[in-house]
């Protein structure tokens, strides 16, 4: 069932996945073009696309969460999902592996964006270098970490948006102010977390790309207290759609 | 025999509105019930309590020996008033999707139906006109072998012909017997000669309960006129 449901999202959002990709493969011909004109630079260049890629992710993450039963609702088809014999467990994990699926995707298509940018000379360049190998580790691990926040936003964003739907504030004014103390708990809550992971660490490397040192940070604290806020927040999603979510 | 649906003292507030005020029903298998009543009557409301897509904010609800879930969705066909659809599927994509969620339903009559109704199958479910939307509503409905169907307004806005190809639908699903139905309406009239009792809802309450023949002849009435007597409409 749960198979069906998420193909079926998947179904439902191609478009505005494909949506998504062009922008990026868009913008990065255009900055690809532009910088080899001005600065031919190419590691800049490739995380300059990563950024991109991962602003706008994270856009379509918080997009993706507030609209995922809002949208249902809106159109009735919240009601015809309630009278089939599924339930929260079915339909708020098949939102997650449809964006999950969307999100693997995007990011392996970001990664090959900037990784060989689509500008020949550049993409030339890039290859011949020796210091290949550590740049497609460092990008690897930028577009992962994008995708993990992407993922968490999605639900820390979807929980909100069942909450809503269970709550029904009345008037813009209330959303406005649940939306505000629902982040503000959700900020405190994570930060809660990560400090019961204090002794794990926070390694930083130092990567030297194209003769510049460039610094990445693993923060293995911040990720499980990620991990751990996703897992209580897709319970407790789960939990209020079935038994607080109506139509 | 128990009863194939048992609700007591069912009550449910939206806010401040009460919607059902302590209801309290018992329906026999087999039987053909009609819910009657001016809009906001709590007819919708009861449907859906029973479907379990609301919750109550209090009373007891039996369906097939258990309270409303995923578990006897299973048995329960239930066709929404509203226009429930993924509007980008096409009408048989709509009905494989649905085929999916149940071990009982039989795509074949589906397709066959579908063709019988004269709905063209490649077209998008948005594409079909609203007579045909509540008839794919339908068929969907009656493509499995639920013990119990539940119908919300299926003749509302939409044409005679469309009404009445509805009416033979849930009839021949009937004719199979240990099917229970329950048809929410305004339309009285044109029910009249297919309902075995009728349920008069008034402002979340059950104001007449009866078997039609017998309320025929207690009151030497149609169904119709007696109808028209509680909330008005005639006089």
């Amino acid at each position: 069932m749960i198979w069906r449901l998420t193909l079926k999202d998947l179904k439902e959002n191609y478009i505005s996945s494909l949506l998504l990709l062009g922008v990026i493969a868009a913008l990065s011909v255009y900055l690809s073009i532009s910088r080899r004109l001005t600065q031919p630079e190419v590691a800049m260049m490739a995380f300059i696309i990563a950024g991109l890629g991962g602003a706008l992710a994270i856009f379509y993450s918080i997009y993706r969460g507030f609209s995922c039963l809002k949208r249902e609702k809106d159109r009735n088809t919240l009601e015809f999902l309630m009278s089939l014999p599924t339930d929260g467990l079915e339909v708020v994990s098949a939102k997650f592996f449809a964006f999950f699926i969307e999100m693997v995707f995007f990011g392996l298509i970001l990664f090959a964006i900037s990784h060989f940018p689509v500008c020949k000379g550049i993409a030339q360049k890039v290859l011949s270098s020796q210091e290949l190998g550590e740049l497609s580790m460092l990008l690897l691990y930028i577009i992962l970490g994008i995708v993990l926040v992407s993922l968490l936003l999605f639900l820390v964003f979807q929980l909100f948006e069942i909450l809503n739907l269970s709550i029904k504030p009345k008037g813009f004014l209330w959303h406005v102010v649940l939306f505000i103390v629902y982040i503000y708990f959700t900020v405190k809550f994570f930060a809660l977390l990560k400090s019961f992971f204090e002794f794990l660490p926070v390694k930083t490397y130092e990567i030297v790309i194209f003769n510049e040192v460039a610094k990445l940070s693993i923060d293995y604290q911040g990720l499980a207290a990620g991990v751990l806020v996703s897992l209580i927040y897709v319970s407790l999603s789960i939990l209020i759609y079935n038994k607080k979510v109506e139509v | 025999m128990s009863p194939t649906i048992e609700v007591a003292n069912l009550y449910k507030k939206y806010g401040k509105i009460v919607a059902l005020a302590n209801v309290s029903l018992s329906i026999k298998e087999g039987q053909l019930v009609g819910l009657c009543g001016p809009n906001g009557s709590g007819k919708s409301t009861f449907l859906r309590i029973l479907t379990g897509i609301v919750k109550p904010t209090r009373g007891y609800i039996n369906i097939l020996g258990d309270r409303p879930s995923k578990a006897n969705r299973k048995a329960v066909a239930y066709v929404s008033e509203n226009d429930v659809f993924y509007k980008w599927m096409r009408v048989e994509d709509h009905l494989k999707f649905i085929a999916g969620f149940y071990e009982d339903f039989n795509i074949q009559k589906a397709f066959e139906l579908v063709k019988a109704e004269g709905i063209d199958p490649k077209l998008k479910v948005g594409e079909l006109s609203r007579g045909n939307r509540q008839r794919l509503k339908v068929i969907s409905a009656v493509s499995r072998s639920p013990r119990i169907l539940l119908l919300d307004e299926p003749f509302s806005g939409i044409d005679m012909v469309s009404r009445e190809r509805i009416m033979l639908m849930v009839r021949d699903f009937l004719f199979e017997g240990g099917r229970t139905a329950i048809i929410s309406t305004h339309f009285v009239e044109g029910l009249e000669g297919i309902l075995e009792r009728v349920v008069f809802f008034k402002e979340g309450n059950v104001v007449l309960d009866e078997i039609c023949e017998e309320l025929r002849i207690k009151y030497e009435k149609s169904v119709k006129s007696i109808y028209f007597e509680i909330f008005g409409g005639e006089k």
